[in-house]
């Protein structure tokens, strides 16, 4: 298997650019409709189910219900890495990983506390929750483009971020997104 | 002497006694390494255990955190001519601290190690706010809000379990299990090393003052959410 590690690189690189959750709340164009049923699929749900606002993600986000497909994804992003360090090494790979890690920290935090003081919510852990869930996706992404996958439901997800948009997940039986 | 010692940049640190150099070296390598450890043996690890998507997102980012401090204390050492494989664990040829080689098994065990470890390494930086060594001074200052917050983050998490009684019970058995590790992290009170950091002014207190310290704010934790914390053999104070 040959490893795409340029589409890493690719994805760390335009983490400052991406105009991350600056879409909450407005209609999903579609566009974003595609690509949340790419997503969907990769959980066997089908339907779209439009989130609200904050309020409602963090309601929806605080549900035991969700941490199984959570779950699925670590596991699955770990198949995704062990293949990825098997065909092009450790430290290739888990070094251009890490860059996506150092380019997400800054703009991801400092948009999600606009987008929450948009909202008039001041929370310091809620906006790191937002953070987290987009670098994660990155994350993921770049796993699945490296192993040349680029219609993976990771990369999906990731391309909602990269809209402004927060994909949640599934969600009784539709995919979550606001 | 320290007193009026300020070393600004890496090239001015280059013109200090070697002694101060190498104590310098040392403090940021052990900052590199334990940073990393605790995002490797802890935070990512801990995600899986996270019971909802809210909390494995938080857990996420606060890996990415942990992981964010290494960076900051690695640049330096790199700053310093430290070589990169000296500040990656198991890399370094060191054992880890006894904290680092206990594996985590539960949400309830992350959350514990939130509350008394990071509040262990809040005192950790903060010895460093007042370091002669300037960049050092400014990676402990750029720290510390992060710091807190994961502190928070244990705060706010042990706050939640221990609403049940079967939360509680889980959280008092993780401090028994974990609480006796976590005195060590402060070194020993017979140091050498701490002798030299505090004849630089690179740190501030003795191992001993800043574990009883510790102890004591520790304590004054747990019993908030009415908890308590195990005996200690006597030698794991010394």
């Amino acid at each position: 298997m040959t490893v795409d590690l340029d589409a890493v690189r690719a994805i760390a690189s335009a983490m400052r650019a991406r105009p991350w959750f600056s879409r909450l709340g407005v209609p999903l164009g579609e566009d974003e409709r595609a690509l949340a049923r790419a997503a969907a699929a990769g959980y066997h749900v089908v339907g779209i189910e439009v989130v609200a606002d904050l309020p409602a993600a963090k309601a929806l986000a605080l549900e035991p219900a969700g941490a199984p497909a959570a779950d699925a994804d670590a596991v699955e992003a770990r198949v995704l890495r062990d293949r990825a360090v098997a065909a092009a090494g450790e430290q290739r790979v888990l070094g251009d990983l890490s860059s996506i890690v150092d380019a997400a920290l800054e703009p991801t935090i400092a948009a999600a506390r606009d987008a929450l003081a948009a909202a008039g919510i001041v929370s310091d852990e809620y906006a790191r929750v937002l953070a987290g869930a987009a670098a994660l996706a990155a994350y993921h992404a770049a796993l699945a483009k490296a192993c040349g996958m680029p219609d993976h439901p990771f990369v999906a997800i990731d391309a909602l971020f990269a809209r402004g948009r927060w994909p949640l997940g599934p969600h009784a039986g539709r995919f979550a997104v606001l | 002497m320290s007193a009026a010692l300020e070393v600004k940049t890496a090239a001015d640190l280059a013109q200090q006694p070697q002694e101060y150099q190498d104590a310098v070296r040392k403090i940021i390598v052990s900052h590199a390494i334990n940073e990393l450890y605790g995002a490797q043996v802890f935070d990512e690890p801990a995600v899986a255990y996270a019971p909802t998507p809210y909390w494995k997102w938080l857990t996420c980012r606060v890996a990415m955190e942990e992981y964010g401090h290494h960076v900051r204390f690695f640049n330096l050492g790199v700053d310093l001519g430290v070589p990169s494989e000296k500040m990656i664990p198991a890399r370094d040829g060191k054992r880890p601290l006894s904290i680092f080689e206990t594996p985590l098994t539960s949400w309830e065990e992350f959350c514990v190690i939130k509350l008394l470890g990071d509040m262990a390494e809040i005192l950790q930086v903060e010895d460093l706010l007042h370091c002669t060594y300037v960049p050092l001074r400014n990676a402990g200052r750029a720290t510390m809000p992060e710091e807190r917050f994961h502190a928070k983050f244990g705060e706010d998490s042990v706050g939640e379990l221990v609403q049940t009684p079967e939360g509680k019970a889980k959280v008092q058995a993780a401090i028994d299990a974990i609480w006796p590790t976590l005195p060590a992290f402060f070194g020993s009170s017979k140091s050498k090393n701490n002798e030299i950091f505090r004849k630089w002014g690179i740190k501030q207190r003795t191992n001993e003052e800043m574990r009883a310290d510790y102890v004591e704010r520790a304590q004054a934790l747990v019993a908030k959410f009415g908890l308590t914390l195990p005996e200690l053999p006597a030698d794991v104070l010394a």
